[in-house]
This record gives C-alpha cells, sequence and structure tokens, in this order.
C-alpha cells in the first residue's frame, strides 16, 4: 500500500530524514514513533506530498507520489497534529467542500456525515462557524473528513492529541475497520501504551533515520515498548 | 499596589511602541535607527495633521475677529475636536477596552480588576488627548497671531484641553461600548465590520473633500453662527468661553467634564468585566440536515474563495474596496450626466473635444481597479490551512485559476459593467463600450495574474493577522506599482492612438496589448506556478 524508498529530506544543511525505507502493507496499522524533531512529520508530509522529496522514492499502491501525485492523493487521507481548518467556514460547509474536492456523490456523503458526525457527537455543532470549535472539535472534523471519500491509506500525525476518551476509543475502532476492509494506516504518536495497543507494526525514528521497524514482537521483544524507546534514546 | 499600577503601565507603554520596535512581519527587534526613524515619521505625519487644522483655523480667525466674538474661534475648535477626537479614538477605545487580547492573562493575575481598568481608562484618556493636542493646539496659535494674546487665554485653553480630552474619552467609551454590544450579538460580525468602517470611510472623505466649501460657508456665515451659538449651540459657546480664560465657565466644563469621566470609570467599572468575560448571547445555530448536494473540485474552489472573501472586513475593505468606488462613479455618472459632458465639451483640448468620451471610461475604472490586489494575498492567505489543499487530489492548477477567477469576477465583472454605462452616459458609441467594458476587464485579468504570479514568488504563510499580507506584503506592493506602470501605458496608448487612428482601434489595440502578458502570465501560473505551490510550506 505504502512503499517508502531510501526517502531523504533536507531543509537547507539540515538532514530531516535520512534514507528512510519503509514498506506498509493492505490491512496494517503502522506506528510510527520518536521524540520531537526526529522527522516524523516531515515523514508523513512527504508521503501526502506536501514536501518536495530530495531522494528517494514514494509509492502508494503503485503510483508515484513523485509522478502522479494527484493519483496518489485520490488514495490517501491526512490528518496533521494541529489540523487548521477553514475558520470561515461551518462544519457542515467543510465537509461539503471535502467531499465535492474528492467527489463523494451526494447520497454517500450524507449518510458517512450523518453517521461519523453521530459517533463523535458533533451534530449539533455542524452549522456553527469553524472558528467557534475547540482543538477537538476540530480534530473529531478533520477525522470525519478524512474518512468521507473511503481512502485506501490514511496518514495522522499525533491523531489522538485533543480527542476526550470517548473520541479516542472511536477513532481506534475505525482504524481497525479501515484495516480490516484491506486498507491501511500509518500514524505517528507519542503515546507508547497506544502504540503497543493498537499497531501491527511499528517504526522508530531517531534524528531522521529509520533505526528499528517490524511487527510489535520484533521491535521490542519480551520488553515494553517504552523500555525499548528509552534506550534507544 | 502602586508597582502594580506602574508595571501595567509600563506594559501598556511596551505594547504601544512596539508597534515601532517589534517588526511582527519577520518576528524580530527593529534596529535602533529603524525604530527612530519610525517615531520621526510618526511625529512628522502627527504635526503635519496639526498644520492642517492650523491652516483651517488661521483661514476663519480673521473673520472670527471681524466679528467682535474672538470666543468664537474656540467654540468651533471645541466641536471640532470631540469630533475628531471622537472619530479618531472610537475603534481605539473599542480595541483598548472590550479587545485586548491579554485581558484573560490579567484577569486570571492577582491583579484587582479595578487597577487593570484604571490602566485601561488612563490610555483611553492618552489617546484622546493626543487627539485633542492635534485638533485643539492649533487654534490656540492661530488666536495668538490673528486676535491677540493675553496670560488668561493661555490658561484656559491649556485646562480646556484636558477637559475637551476627558469628554472625548467618555463619548468615546460609550460608542466604544456600542461597538461592543452591536457585535457581540450580532451573528455577521465582519458585516456591522465593513459597513462601520465604510462609514467611517464616507464621513472621512465626505468631510476632506468638502472642507474648503465648509471653510467658505464659515467665514461668508460668520454673524449667523455667531447667533446659534448664543442661541441654541449654547454649550459650544462655553467652551469658547472657558478657553479665553472666563473663569466661571471653565471652573463649571472642567468640573463637568471631571464628572462625567469618573462616571465613566464608575459605570464601565460595573460593567466592563462583565463584557469581557460573557461567551455572547448569539443563539447556537441549529444544525437541520438538508438534502446533500454534490459539486465540482472547481465550484468548491471557487465557493471556498467568496466564503473567505466575504468573512473577512479586511479582505472587503482592502481587496474589495475598488468595487465599491467603481459602481458608485458609475451611479453618479448617471446622475450627473449634463455636468460630465459639460466638463469633456468644455475642454479645448483635442483629445477631451473628440476622443475622450470613448476611451476614458475604460481607462477611469482601469485606475479605480488597480486598488484591488486580491490574488496578489491569496496564496499567503492560505497561511497555515495550505496543507488542506495540498494534501487533496486536486491540481495546484485549478487551485490557483479559482483564485484569479474570484479576483475577475469580484472585479471585472462590476468594472466593465461600470465603464459600458459611464460610455453610455457620455453618448460613445455601441462598439466604443463594449470595447470599454472589455478593455476594463482584460485589465483587471491582468493584474489579477500579476498579482497571483508575484505571491507565488513571494508567499508569506507566517502570519497571525490576515492584514498583514493584505495590507504589508510585498507582493501586494508589486502589484500596484505594476499597476501603476500599466496604467500609464494604457493611458499613453488610448490617447496616441485615440487621435490618430480613432477610439475603436484604440480600445482594440488596448485590449490586445493587455491580454497578451495576462495570457503569458497565466500560462506561467499553470505550470511553473502550479509547480511551486504543490510544495510552499
Amino acid at each position: 500500500m505504502l512503499d517508502i524508498r531510501h526517502l531523504t529530506k533536507k531543509f537547507g544543511d539540515k538532514v530531516a530524514v535520512n534514507d528512510l525505507s519503509l514498506n506498509i502493507r493492505p490491512g496494517e496499522i503502522y506506528g510510527f514513533i520518536g521524540h520531537n524533531g526526529a522527522g516524523k512529520t516531515t515523514t508523513l508530509k512527504s508521503v501526502v506530498g506536501i514536501l518536495k522529496l530530495d531522494e528517494g522514492e514514494i509509492f502508494i499502491d503503485g503510483h508515484s507520489v513523485k509522478d502522479e501525485p494527484t493519483e496518489c492523493k485520490k488514495l490517501i487521507a491526512y490528518i496533521p497534529d494541529d489540523p487548521d481548518l477553514y475558520g470561515f467556514m461551518k462544519g457542515i460547509q467543510f465537509l461539503n467542500f471535502i467531499a465535492d474536492i474528492y467527489g463523494v456523490g451526494a447520497a454517500e456523503r450524507a449518510e458517512k456525515i450523518r453517521t461519523y458526525s453521530d459517533i463523535f457527537g458533533l451534530t449539533g455543532d455542524l452549522a456553527q462557524p469553524i472558528s467557534a470549535y475547540s482543538h477537538g472539535m476540530k480534530q473529531k472534523l478533520a477525522i470525519i473528513a478524512a474518512w468521507l471519500h473511503d481512502p485506501k491509506l490514511i496518514i495522522m500525525d499525533e491523531p489522538f492529541v485533543g480527542l476526550d476518551p470517548k473520541a479516542s476509543h472511536t477513532l481506534k475502532l475505525m482504524m481497525r475497520e479501515v484495516c480490516d476492509k484491506g486498507g491501511a494506516i500509518f500514524f505517528s504518536t507519542h503515546v507508547l501504551e497506544v502504540a503497543e495497543k493498537l499497531c501491527d507494526k511499528i517504526a522508530i525514528i531517531k534524528e531522521g533515520r529509520l533505526i528499528r521497524s517490524g511487527t510489535m514482537e520484533e521491535v521490542k521483544g519480551d520488553d515494553s515498548l517504552e523500555d525499548v524507546f528509552l534506550e534507544l534514546e | 499596589m502602586h508597582n502594580m499600577v506602574k508595571a501595567l503601565i509600563k506594559k501598556e507603554l511596551l505594547q504601544f511602541l512596539s508597534i515601532y520596535t517589534i517588526d511582527k512581519r519577520k518576528g524580530r527587534s527593529r534596529s535602533v535607527g529603524v525604530t527612530v526613524l519610525l517615531l520621526i515619521l510618526m511625529g512628522y505625519a502627527l504635526v503635519s495633521f496639526a498644520g492642517m487644522f492650523f491652516m483651517m483655523y488661521s483661514s476663519i480667525a480673521p473673520a472670527v475677529a471681524e466679528t467682535n466674538e474672538n470666543r468664537l474661534l474656540f467654540a468651533m475648535a471645541g466641536a471640532l475636536t470631540i469630533a475628531v477626537s471622537i472619530l479618531g479614538s472610537a475603534f481605539t477605545t473599542y480595541s483598548v477596552l472590550y479587545k485586548a487580547k491579554d485581558n484573560e492573562l490579567l484577569l486570571s493575575l492577582p491583579i484587582p480588576p479595578a487597577k487593570i481598568l484604571s490602566v485601561r481608562v488612563l490610555t483611553v484618556f492618552v489617546l484622546s488627548l493626543v487627539s485633542c493636542v492635534i485638533a485643539w493646539t492649533p487654534s490656540l496659535i492661530a488666536y495668538v497671531i490673528f486676535i491677540g494674546f493675553s496670560p488668561a487665554v493661555l490658561v484656559g485653553h491649556f485646562i480646556m484641553t484636558f477637559a475637551l480630552a476627558a469628554f472625548a474619552s467618555v463619548i468615546s467609551s460609550v460608542l466604544g461600548w456600542l461597538i461592543a454590544l452591536v457585535t457581540g450579538f450580532v451573528r455577521n460580525k465582519s458585516l456591522v465590520t465593513v459597513l462601520l468602517s465604510v462609514g467611517f470611510i464616507a464621513v472621512y472623505y465626505g468631510f476632506y473633500f468638502r472642507m474648503q466649501s465648509i471653510l467658505r460657508s464659515v467665514i461668508a456665515n460668520m454673524d449667523r453662527i455667531a447667533e446659534a451659538m448664543h442661541g441654541w449651540a449654547w454649550p459650544l459657546m462655553q467652551v469658547g468661553r472657558a478657553a479665553s480664560g472666563e473663569i466661571l465657565p471653565l471652573a463649571a466644563i472642567t468640573l463637568i467634564a471631571a464628572a462625567l469621566f469618573i462616571l465613566m470609570y464608575v459605570v464601565l467599572s460595573k460593567t466592563l468585566f462583565g463584557v469581557l468575560t460573557a461567551s455572547g448571547k448569539v443563539k447556537k445555530a441549529v444544525y437541520r440536515e438538508k438534502e446533500a448536494k454534490a459539486g465540482t473540485a472547481a465550484g468548491a474552489l471557487l465557493k471556498r474563495e467568496l466564503m473567505h472573501f466575504v468573512s473577512s472586513p479586511v479582505l472587503i475593505l482592502n481587496t474589495g474596496f475598488g468595487v465599491l468606488v467603481v459602481v458608485v462613479g458609475a451611479v453618479v455618472a448617471v446622475i450627473k450626466a449634463d455636468a460630465l459632458k459639460d466638463l469633456l465639451n468644455g475642454s479645448s483640448m483635442p483629445f477631451f473635444m473628440t476622443a475622450a468620451a470613448g476611451v476614458l471610461p475604460a481607462a477611469a475604472v482601469s485606475m479605480v481597479m488597480i486598488m484591488d490586489c486580491f490574488t496578489a494575498s491569496s496564496v499567503s492567505l492560505e497561511g497555515k490551512h495550505i496543507w488542506l489543499v495540498q494534501s487533496t487530489p486536486v491540481p495546484a492548477k485549478l487551485v490557483l485559476r479559482m483564485k484569479e477567477l474570484t479576483h475577475v469576477l469580484l472585479n471585472a465583472v462590476p468594472g466593465a459593467i461600470a465603464a459600458a454605462v459611464i460610455s453610455y452616459v457620455l453618448r460613445a458609441s455601441l462598439a466604443e463600450a463594449m470595447l470599454s467594458a472589455l478593455l476594463a476587464a482584460i485589465f483587471v485579468w491582468l493584474n489579477a495574474a500579476f498579482g497571483l504570479m508575484m505571491n507565488l514568488l513571494k508567499p508569506n504563510l507566517e502570519w497571525t493577522n490576515e492584514s498583514v499580507p493584505v495590507k504589508q506584503g510585498l507582493p501586494v506592493l508589486f502589484t500596484m506599482l505594476f499597476g501603476f506602470g500599466s496604467l500609464l501605458v494604457l493611458a499613453g496608448l488610448l490617447i496616441g492612438l485615440s487621435l490618430t487612428v480613432g477610439t475603436i482601434p484604440a480600445l482594440a489595440v488596448g485590449c490586445a496589448v493587455f491580454a497578451l502578458p495576462a495570457v503569458l502570465i497565466d500560462l506561467w501560473i499553470g505550470s511553473r506556478g502550479a509547480e511551486r505551490f504543490r510544495h510552499i510550506s
């Protein structure tokens, strides 16, 4: 589903991501952990096509992010760490905007908006301007928007930050559901317990380099993920 | 406690000086040299304003002297000073009292609210005092030069400066409270802001353009003004008497001003923090599911641009003001059609006699449309939202085309209609009217394309307030300069060709000359520009 080959990304002299290779298969929830500034967000943004790759290649379901960016973007959904949405739109206007961009039909979008808004308890706020939303509400709206077009691959940067426990639980269920249907999830997190319980595979990045990756057992063995992570620091 | 007030005053001062000491666009301190230069420029602007008032009082003072009612000068100056102070500080008072960004921070600190309020009210008073000094002090200089000097006048005038500032503070605070009340309760805050701002600009320019005729009228009707001052406008006469040093009115006005100021403080202390901490009583909009309609990506992007435009007073006032001017201009042209035709017919210049009616409308509309640089800040305005269009499967070229189309729809359509209407009023031929409309539209298109290109080359996504890219952005400056240059080319071309080969060929050539670079820039936007946009961060 996602194939990152020798990705290198520099900002001036600073190498943010150095020769990173990673492969995510359909059905996998892939956790991406590392300390602040390790290169997680840069990697995710490169996958999404926001950042230009300096070296390497990224393929999504066989399509090159470099050469077929629009085709790749049709297959994915992205939620950044601090989803800044259009404050001048109402919640429902934003969801319709995203649905129009992805070409989601009227009946399909109506059903999905109804379902996911109810699940996240956001239905009553859809007529409110986004500028009046709290951080958590914006996060929920971004999640609903991401799920509107049935993406094959969902990229999320710290998706649980700002969510209440119920919404976090709902999101975890939704993530599993996507994977059960043959999709894949690639997300970064600082919450190691979440990564340990939720992920099928995990990758640890340090100073731009991938230092460990694989199934949970391969990465941590008999230790806890926290112990492994702290040892690598 | 004393130190607390001192700390608050110091904070207010630092906040005020930050305009000069900190470059908010770059997020760093300005050098001492730049700070001093900016302070000198500000001082120069204030002295220039004061000079304008001095010129006004100087032209009235001799007429006042002839009436033997010298106090009239101060009575009129008092009225003007109050008006100017209110006009100049009502919005600032609103910002200082009700919109200060640190209200919540200060309220969470162990500072008695009364102390916070005292410093806020002091700031309002100082702001009013500055306005008063600019508008009021020149009246004393004019008085001394044209009427005479006495120590009583000096003392009376000096005390009245503070009394007038107190009056202005009270009225500004009431207006500020009204603005807070209105904006706190209405749903469409941006519409209120736009209407208030346009009203303010209309009053300001209305007064500015009619100042000479107002002055002539004042001088010619000095007797009637004196009569009014002794009649219904007697409070103003008391201001004049007080400023002339008459003890009784001076004491009475000073006491009234002080009492009103204290009353304002008491009322604010009872209500201000209630207003500050209130969440507003705007009813929460209830969501009712409607039948969903699917649209195209292009339509969604165009709608997004239009929604952003109408929701932002900064955008409307800075990138849509030209539209208002051309619409008003077209309406005025229709109403004053005969005067306009007489003006052209009365000229002895060959251009005005033969060709102006055919080519002037397009040039006039183009001149106004230079003001609107919507596209020049449209990329920067994506700001932190840019990930949304960058991560979705919408070609960057389409996003950019919709930005340009928004500019063209907002400006070219009313511009073209205005050009056609003015052409019709000036009795231009149908072909001239149509070509004028087309030329105005093409001129707008070129400016839209150029502005977008500039913003793609020089984007600034790191802003905290929309006014930074809209008002202070380099792309906007370059686009305006380009607009002025284009206008010069347009004027030269239209004048030259209309006198030699006729108005219709002149307009047609104008269309071709301006369409060509617009097409070339659009090609760049669709290729290299789109590539840049995909990875701007």
